[in-house]
């Protein structure tokens, strides 16, 4: 419940993300990453560093 | 004939029709990878053997690959369903999801339409939602899991607010957004509020940019199947723990015991009515206003299945309570209000059967009834007996007059003209529609009558 709650609250100081077309699957996705414990907590990192990393890299190519 | 059934067209693996009194799915490629993996399964026989999975069979012929499955005596949504029904169906959903993930398949939907009730007993009816699971797939079906079975549970239990007329408002199940907005103050310390309903709700808000995370990338980065089995686990471990609370002591439980029948009135009733059912004997009875439901077991011996509807929810959770010890499996207790009954709904209203247009009674019970429509919900003798003929050719009716005692408690705070409330009215109302082939007077203030539709209509 502690880990559960920290990773709640660290998600909600995060930044969001544009809201287009809303997916309730999306979240749900998020949510059932967190209730799987440690293993769906380095999925989690995993996505997110990806996503972060594919956004820099991005960012880097149009400044080019 | 054919009829394709409405319920399965958003189904790509196959179209479900009915034809005659078989129902009939057939298989498109997807369909067919799918039923081959479950056909050639270790547990495919065992669910139908254990009564989990609706019987199947191939009839396919060279060119059009199709199952025949069994009919279920009489289909019910679970908008409904009592609350003990949902919670069953949602306890199979859950059991048979962890059996399947085991064997390396899983349930692609988790939407209590997916179920119907057989002998008492939830039974899944939508066979190629079971398939392969692919690797790293999480479990797609979680969010109408929680919509379409924990919500409601959830609503009825930490609430007391019946799910039934929320469920028929909103088919594909209660948001977490909106059950979130009422979770408030200490409930949200009970059990599974803060996971499946505030940070549900929350992470939908916040990541339903359908541009954020798709389930290719959770499954590009292999979600663990210890992590669905898990979650899956706690859900179990929640929804066992959720109680039936109802809201108040219902007006009706115990009404039979109260009502003012003297003893020799209700022999004389329950001989009537046990003469005129085995008489009529046949596949299907409704029991309309069912209360504790004596008249429904009564109807159970000569009936294949008898469906009881009461609008009241308690009324009905006790009926499933009362049929589990006896055990009576032919019986479907409904919540259902018959100045209000179930309407067709979904795509073009024809998705979801209203509840005339499914297998029609071969009887109707309409049982010390007539004046509750008629005081409470103002429906005149002469819509409620046109109803009924559109809906039985054999009918059970009870007419109570305003002198009784019963009667005078329903009217104490109502001024009505009850001036054409009267026996003969009735009677002729009747002889409209149905040839009364028996009548008997209870007491000086009830009267029972067996009428038989016109020919001629």
């Amino acid at each position: 419940m502690f880990l559960k709650c920290g990773i709640f609250f660290s998600i909600l100081i995060s930044p969001s993300f544009a809201l287009a077309y809303v997916d309730p699957n999306a979240g749900s996705m998020i949510l059932q990453l967190i209730l799987a414990g440690v293993g769906g907590l380095l999925i989690l990192v995993k996505i997110f560093w990806k996503k972060i990393t594919e956004t820099v890299q991005s960012l880097f190519k149009w400044k080019k | 004939m054919e009829e394709i059934s409405p319920l399965s067209f958003r189904d790509p693996a196959g179209t479900v029709f009915v034809k005659g009194n078989r129902i009939f799915r057939q298989l498109t490629e997807e369909g067919i990878t799918t039923w081959d993996a479950l056909k050639t399964s270790p547990f495919f026989k065992t669910y139908v053997e254990k009564g989990w999975v609706i019987p199947t069979w191939d009839t396919s012929q060279q060119t059009k690959p199709t199952l025949e499955h069994e009919r279920i005596p009489f289909f019910s949504y679970p908008y409904e369903w009592p609350f003990v029904y949902l919670k069953e169906a949602a306890l199979l959903c859950l059991e048979m999801l962890l059996d399947l993930l085991s064997q390396g398949f899983i349930l692609k939907d988790a939407t209590p339409f997916n179920f119907q009730f057989k002998s008492g007993k939830p039974i899944l009816i939508d066979v190629l939602s079971i398939e392969k699971k692919a690797s790293g797939d999480p479990w797609a079906g979680y969010h109408q899991f929680c919509e379409g079975f924990l919500n409601p549970l959830l609503l009825a239990s930490y609430k007391r607010i019946p799910h039934q007329e929320w469920l028929r408002g909103s088919p594909s199940g209660i948001s977490s957004r909106h059950l979130s907005s009422l979770m408030n103050g200490l409930t949200v310390l009970k059990k599974g509020i803060f996971t499946h309903v505030k940070m549900k709700a929350y992470f939908e808000e916040r990541f339903g940019g359908v541009a954020n995370l798709t389930r290719d990338d959770i499954q590009a980065a292999q979600f663990p199947t210890l992590g669905i089995i898990k979650n899956i686990q706690k859900l179990q471990s929640l929804i066992k723990g959720l109680t039936y609370r109802p809201a108040r002591k219902s007006t009706w439980e115990n009404y039979e015991d109260a009502s003012s029948y003297a003893a020799d009135a209700l022999n004389k009733k329950k001989h009537f009515v046990a003469e005129m059912l085995s008489q009529w004997k046949g596949a299907l009875a409704w029991d309309v206003g069912c209360n504790e439901g004596s008249y429904s077991i009564l109807a159970s011996k000569y009936f294949g299945q008898v469906v009881s509807m009461d609008r009241d929810d308690q009324i009905i959770n006790n009926l499933v309570v009362k049929l589990r010890q006896a055990p009576l499996g032919n019986i479907l207790p409904l919540v259902m209000d018959w100045a209000n009954p179930t309407p067709g709904m979904g795509w073009a209203n024809q998705e979801l059967k209203s509840i005339f247009e499914r297998q029609k009674p071969d009887v109707v019970l309409y049982l010390a009834f007539l004046h509750h429509m008629a005081v409470q919900s103002n429906v005149p003798l002469s819509l409620q007996i046109d109803l009924l003929s559109k809906t039985t050719s054999n009918l059970i009716i009870e007419f109570i007059d305003p002198t009784d005692a019963m009667f005078k408690q329903l009217m104490r705070n109502q001024k009505k003209d009850l001036s054409g409330y009267n026996a003969k009215a009735f009677e002729n109302l009747l002889q409209k529609n149905f040839k009364i082939v028996k009548q008997e007077p209870l007491n000086s203030t009830r009267t029972i009558y067996a009428a038989v539709k016109n020919t001629n209509e």
